[in-house]
């Protein structure tokens, strides 16, 4: 059998296995084995097994991924999220849709310290919504609010994905965490602007929240020490060279708990639960990232990614067009996939032919990044949409998707604008 | 099953704060001390291994790994149930080919007396470990598989998540 014919059995395989709900990691080694077998001989393929998931496993260089969700879920645990939102509200709830717009800054302050887009929209969903659908705001547009906003904590550092996106393609993570600063503001001020313009439609539905003194608004920034003092010891600290960004992680990690242990918000208890929940989320990556890396040898004894990489070379639309085509493949993909396992899925065919073209690898990370982050909003399979609906059962999915809708669409001109400017990804980065 | 499958994520999930807490004494003592813990990055590394196979073995009893379910959610209860019996079986076949590879790489280790680099501390134990992780997996899939199987036959439909 020709390696072009195992090459397409394979994949065929291995959409067969992951429609048929065999996990992603799983059904990526399955066909990686098999693959690889197909070619050089059963023990070959099989001695896969003996080296390649405890090496991956092992290796310290990805505690960055462990380390990351432990702070997230000991920062969620410890009460932060509340702060940062109230805070917002302060400051912005005298606005009409005040505090959509507060729920959109909490968003992101949150996503400066966890790296999980689930995590944001869970701990979001059970401290925002209740307090808009409160104040009279459209349960729908309330819903969309806090999805969109969810997906901050993909695209603002520290990002999982883009760690993820980083070990692929042997990137300097700090590099793109930087260039994930812009874009991540960006997203914030489009997704501000699209709440004003809701508002600006409907005024009546938007009650209006009595404006804090100057007082009450310096008097919440008090509470929201803990975030900027996590935020300052891991970015600024990673940023500035003095410890690697694993270190900065793991750091960051003990840091939160200890912060939640001193202030009484966390027992030893909910520590170890935090740790357990640490553990799940590190879990269901570490399956995906371990078939990934045995699905590359099948990569690369097939030689598909040389196949795909001339074959999009050939086509007569230029560097952009195939950009463009390849960014339509990953809005589809999102729709229906998991953003970790697109990712680990895809990135080693598609990095080669970007940097064939001659496109920048951190700048085309943060596109990467934004794009499957599409996904997670997005009908059918939109996780942030899937939690909400978990968390306020009286919401159906469709009332969700409805209030998104306007929300996607802000993506949309958030991407063009990423894919248009590059410095916006690149000006942080090049600075330093 | 599921009491032993909890006290075991308590131990993962401690190993994971123990990858943390290594990390931090190493950084505070290289950072105002000039001092270096001996391979306490590899040592961080094996935690986080022990504990990665263990917690893999777990979310696939609790049916927690990431999935692509647009399928799986269009189809009525019982196709939900036998498509789940497959993904059970498929991931029960393939953490049992991977105990047995690393069983032969536990035997290996052993004969070869590999050790840690700064400590000499023998590596098999942690190989050992890690391997007992996957094998524990084969166990919880099973089990997941026999509860999956009664519950097609009991004609009980609803999802079967979390233990």
């Amino acid at each position: 059998m020709s390696h072009g014919m195992i090459a397409s059995l394979g994949f065929v395989a291995l959409f067969a296995l992951m429609v048929l709900r065999v996990p992603v990691g799983i059904a990526m080694g399955i066909v990686g084995v098999g693959g690889f077998a197909a070619v050089n001989g059963f023990w070959p393929g099989m001695s896969l097994l003996m080296n390649s998931p405890l090496s991956t496993a092992t290796d310290y260089t990805l505690s960055v991924i462990p380390m990351f969700v432990l702070m997230g879920v000991f920062a969620t645990a410890g009460g932060m999220s509340r702060e940062l939102f109230d805070a917002c509200r302060t400051w912005v709830g005298h606005r009409r849709g005040g505090m959509a717009i507060g729920t959109i800054l909490a968003c992101g302050g949150f996503s400066a310290i966890n790296g999980s887009a689930i995590a944001t929209t869970a701990t979001m969903a059970t401290t925002a919504l209740p307090e808009m659908r409160r104040a009279g705001y459209p349960a729908d547009m309330a819903a969309g609010t806090i999805a969109a906003g969810g997906t901050l904590g993909v695209i603002i550092p520290p990002s999982i994905v883009m760690i993820i996106y980083g070990l692929l393609t042997q990137q300097d993570i700090t590099r793109l965490f930087m260039a994930g600063v812009l874009p991540g503001v960006v997203a914030i001020l489009i997704y501000i602007i699209t709440v004003r313009l809701l508002v600006w439609r409907n005024p009546g539905q938007y009650e209006v929240s009595p404006r804090q003194p100057w007082s009450a608004r310096l008097a919440s920034l008090r509470n929201i020490w803990a975030i900027l003092l996590l935020f300052v010891v891991v970015i600024v600290a990673s940023f500035g060279g003095l410890v690697t960004i694993t270190e900065a992680a793991g750091v960051g990690a003990v840091g939160a708990g200890l912060i939640g242990w001193l202030r009484g918000r966390l027992t030893l208890r909910t520590m170890l639960d935090c740790m357990i929940e640490a553990l799940r989320i590190t879990a269901s990556i570490f399956i995906i990232a371990i078939g990934a890396y045995l699905f590359g040898y099948f990569l690369t004894v097939t030689q598909v990614t040389q196949a795909f990489v001339a074959l999009m070379l050939d086509l007569p639309i230029g560097p952009y067009g195939v950009l463009s085509l390849i960014l339509v493949l990953y809005i589809i993909l999102g729709a229906i996939m998991d953003e970790l396992a697109i990712l680990l899925l895809t990135v080693p065919i598609v990095y080669p032919v970007i940097m064939t073209l001659g496109f920048d690898p951190i700048w085309f990370g943060v596109v990467v990044v934004m794009t499957i982050t599409l996904g997670l909003i997005t009908p059918p399979v939109g996780m942030n949409v899937f939690v909400l609906n978990s968390i306020a059962r009286d919401l159906s999915l469709g009332r969700i998707y409805r209030g998104v809708a306007p929300f996607i669409l802000a993506d949309l001109l958030r991407l063009a604008l990423i894919v248009a400017i590059p410095w916006l990804s690149l000006a942080l980065p090049n600075a330093f | 099953m599921n009491r032993l499958a909890h006290w075991i994520e308590q131990c993962a999930g401690l190993l994971l704060g123990a990858v943390a807490l290594v990390t931090v004494v190493e950084v505070v003592l290289r950072q105002f001390f000039g001092l270096q813990v001996p391979d306490a990055y590899t040592l961080a590394g094996y935690f986080q291994g022990i504990a990665i196979f263990w917690g893999i073995a777990i979310a696939l009893l609790a049916g927690r790994h990431i999935t692509v379910d647009a399928l799986w959610t269009a189809c009525g209860p019982r196709l939900r149930v036998l498509i789940d019996i497959f993904a059970t079986f498929m991931s029960a076949l393939a953490m049992t080919a991977l105990t047995f590879m690393m069983w032969r790489k536990v035997s290996s280790t052993f004969s070869s007396g590999e050790t840690t680099y700064e400590l000499g501390m023998l590596l098999w134990p942690v190989v050992l470990c890690a391997t007992a992780g996957a094998g524990f997996g084969v166990l919880l899939a099973l089990f997941r598989l026999r509860i999956l199987a009664r519950r097609l036959a009991d004609g009980t439909t609803d999802n079967y998540e979390t233990p």
